[in-house]
């Protein structure tokens, strides 16, 4: 599964620390997700979703083999 | 595990020192026997209590962390039988020595097991000290 949070995150000048903060885990989680070493819990994802604004099918997207 | 680390790991040494503590009574003491059985289970007591940090550390923790445990834990299990097995078929072609083969002797194996599964499991999801912002 592949994920746009670098992205997003860049439009809302957010550092993973921050973005974190706002989802309750720890900066390593954010860096291990956007690096694609992890995959978010459904309740994580939709968490993710909500800080940026955006439907979380917008951030998280099925790669082939998924 | 931060907050919670800080307990969990003072009961781990409480358990190590009361263990040590009293196999050094029963070993060099003498004793009755129901003494020497109730220091036994009671040594388990502050075992006991880390056991329940732990659990309710890893519980506490965020979902990666907790993954990263439940990895470890997975490969220390299986690791640690694997052992247990072994030792068990090479105990029936030549017999191992008591003095170096006993229970205490297999403890660290647990451990190490345990630790080795750790270091795969934070390797994997890229968990260090020194991983850097992505930014």
């Amino acid at each position: 599964m592949k994920n746009s949070i670098k992205v997003e995150r860049a439009k809302k000048d957010m550092t993973q620390g921050e973005l974190a903060e706002q989802t309750g885990v720890s900066r390593q989680t954010i860096n291990a997700i956007e690096a694609g070493k992890f995959v978010p819990s459904t309740l994580l994802a939709l968490k993710i979703a909500r800080v940026f604004g955006a439907p979380v099918e917008a951030i998280f997207e099925l790669e082939e083999g998924d | 595990m931060t907050a919670q680390n800080n307990g969990t790991a003072t009961w781990a040494l409480v358990s190590l020192v009361a263990w040590l503590a009293s196999r050094i009574y029963l070993m060099e003491f003498d004793y009755p026997k129901p003494l020497g059985y109730s220091i036994a289970l009671l040594t388990l007591v502050p075992f006991l209590v880390f056991l329940f940090r732990f659990f309710k550390a890893v519980r506490s923790v965020d979902e990666l962390e907790r993954q990263v445990q439940l990895e470890a834990l997975a490969l220390a299990f299986p690791l640690t039988v694997l052992g247990l097995l072994l030792l068990s078929l090479l105990q029936m072609v030549a017999p191992l020595n008591a003095e170096n083969w006993s229970y205490r002797h297999l403890l660290p194996m647990v451990f190490i097991a345990y630790l080795f599964g750790l270091m795969l499991a934070k390797r994997r999801y890229g968990l260090s000290e020194t991983a850097a912002e992505n930014d």
